[in-house]
């Protein structure tokens, strides 16, 4: 028991010796060097944690923006990143996330807008198909009004059947579905063709169709796209243009490219109108429908369009009339 | 009752205006606001159904020219009609001087509670009964008994003794029973009132000696359970 300890001690002493007179001999490192060392060591790891806790504090601000942009959801689009409080290098980052939510919101509001829209557009139709038919059968036994009824109810789907087609064409153009087949066409042709296919509706109301400067141009644009945008903004201008106005229309080359212009008298817009027209359904609040063919579809379906066929579409208030342009861009 | 409707679709005119008339009501049909105060500053209403997005004037201008007290139907109870549902509307347009308030689509039958309650306002009765004598009228059910007996009257019979009786006891002038009566669609002859009430009379029967009607020569007529003068 005795030799093994003393042969443990000695082997541990032989070690510890050994190993100590090898690492001396080798580096010839002596105390002072080993101490440098340690402070080195030392100096090293405290720099390092200095240098975390220093990262640590320059990333919080992030780490700020992460949780404000991690509780972000359709309800609190209104939110903004508080860009004042931010070190300089972030707050770039934070003006263009504030953009970004602006363009968000904007378009969400837009959404709801149009939701609202088309459900309150559809009111007028189901009430009159409600009333007509309720009516109707509390009646029973008056044959003339149940054959006005069915009449009517037949117009009212008809109408129904058109608004649903028109919101399922802006869809399609929304989603890119559409197919843009570009020909060369005769710009000033294509003009007078949608003159004359709206003139019937503009004459039962009393307005006069101009197509009294027409250049002829050839440009390149997919025939049929052109012709529902063309038409649907004649349509628009001849049902809200006032009793016996003129409604005057032109196609002309200009340092933009093709532009097709269509005019009319303005009827109550104002400047705050103009972003508004191209939703659907939008009507100022004291304008009443009662066209039957006005869908308050025609203007968001001409600007979808126009995105789609890369056209510029604009609606501008130019002294008491209202413009409507559409531009072919220059071939690029 | 005399009821103008103010309502730019012209099937909801249609509808709206042709089961009114078929109740018995007088029925007159703008179909524009300036339309529509037109009629409202001439003529003596019950009850004005308003829409509210109308052409050229909208209908709550209408309803406060109407409460400014320029109009011959400055009291008339008014029922707005209207596809506008947000809380916000429904307070501006009762705000404005509306009675009541309904949201299109709506049913016929509502409108036609709605719009036969306020009419009962406007004679200061609450409930759907009226009675004279032994004769009750059930405003409700469109329905007349006298002393136990059911009596069958047509649309317009029935609209003329409903109206004397929300007044009865009063005079009531065969002007005012026109006006009440009979719209621009219906106007009628020299002597139409004259025959109607001639058939009523005929209809509720009674002993000669237990009259209800009673003609005021030269003023009109009274509804009301006494001898005859």
């Amino acid at each position: 028991m005795s030799s093994l300890a003393l042969r443990m001690a000695s082997l541990g002493a032989g070690l510890s010796l050994a190993v100590g007179s090898a690492s001396a001999a080798v580096l010839g490192l002596g105390a002072p060097l080993w101490l440098a060392l340690l402070v080195a060591l030392a100096a090293g790891a405290l720099v390092f944690g200095l240098t975390f806790l220093a990262a640590r504090r320059g990333l919080r601000p992030l780490e700020g923006i992460a949780m404000r942009l991690a509780a972000v959801d359709e309800e609190s689009l209104a939110r903004r990143l508080p860009v004042g409080d931010l070190p300089t290098e972030l707050r770039d980052l934070a003006q263009q996330a504030n953009a970004l939510f602006d363009r968000l919101d904007a378009a969400f509001e837009r959404e709801r807008r149009t939701t609202s829209n088309i459900a309150h557009e559809l009111r007028t139709p189901i009430a009159e198909l409600r009333g007509l038919t309720e009516v109707a059968i509390r009646l029973g036994d008056d044959p003339e009004f149940l054959t006005k009824a069915v009449e009517e109810a037949y117009s009212i789907a008809v109408e129904m059947d058109r608004i649903a087609t028109t919101l399922l064409r802006v869809a399609r153009a929304q989603a890119g579905q559409l197919e843009v087949r570009r020909q060369d066409l005769e710009a000033d042709e294509q003009l007078r063709a949608a003159v004359e296919s709206v003139d019937e509706l503009a004459q039962r109301r009393g307005i006069t169709l101009l197509a009294d400067d027409l250049e002829q141009i050839t440009v390149s644009a997919d025939p049929d796209l052109l012709d529902l945008i063309l038409v649907n903004l004649l349509t628009n201008a001849a049902q809200h243009a006032p009793d016996g106005d003129h409604v005057r229309s032109s196609v002309r080359r200009t340092e933009r490219g093709v532009e097709f212009r269509i005019e009319n008298t303005n009827v109550g817009l104002t400047a705050t109108d103009m972003p508004h027209l191209t939703e659907t359904f939008w009507k100022k609040k004291d304008q009443a429908r009662k066209d039957p063919v006005h869908t308050g579809l025609g203007l968001a379906l001409v600007d979808q369009l126009s995105q789609t066929c890369g056209l510029r579409f604009s609606m501008t208030l130019v002294d008491d009339r209202v413009r409507a342009t559409v531009v072919v861009p220059n071939p690029t | 009752m005399r009821i103008l409707l103010v309502e730019d679709s012209e099937r909801l005119q249609l509808a709206v205006s042709t089961g009114l008339r078929r109740e018995g009501h007088g029925v007159d049909l703008a179909l524009d606001g300036e339309e529509g105060l037109r009629y409202a500053r001439n003529n003596e209403y019950d009850v004005v159904v308003l829409d509210l997005m109308l052409p050229r004037l909208d209908g709550l201008t209408v309803l406060r020219e109407i409460r400014s007290g320029k109009t011959l139907s400055k009291d008339v109870h008014v029922l707005i009609l209207t596809a506008r549902d947000t809380v916000e509307e429904r307070v501006e347009g009762l705000r404005a001087g509306a009675d009541d308030y309904l949201v299109k689509p709506f049913s016929f039958d509502e409108l036609l509670a709605r719009i036969e309650a306020l009419g009962r306002r406007s004679y200061g009765t609450r409930g759907p009964d009226l009675a004279v004598g032994d004769l009750t009228i059930d405003t409700a059910g469109k329905t007349v008994v006298r002393s136990g007996r059911r009596i069958d009257l047509s649309t317009r019979e029935y609209a003329l003794l409903e109206y004397l009786a929300r007044r009865k006891g009063e005079t009531v002038s065969r002007i005012e029973i026109e006006d009440h009566l009979y719209d621009e669609s219906s106007l009628p002859t020299s002597n139409a009132v004259d025959r109607a009430v001639c058939s009523l009379r005929a209809k509720l029967g009674g002993s000669e000696d237990q009259p209800l009607i009673h003609t005021r020569r030269g003023l009109g007529y009274v509804l009301e359970a006494r001898e005859a003068e």
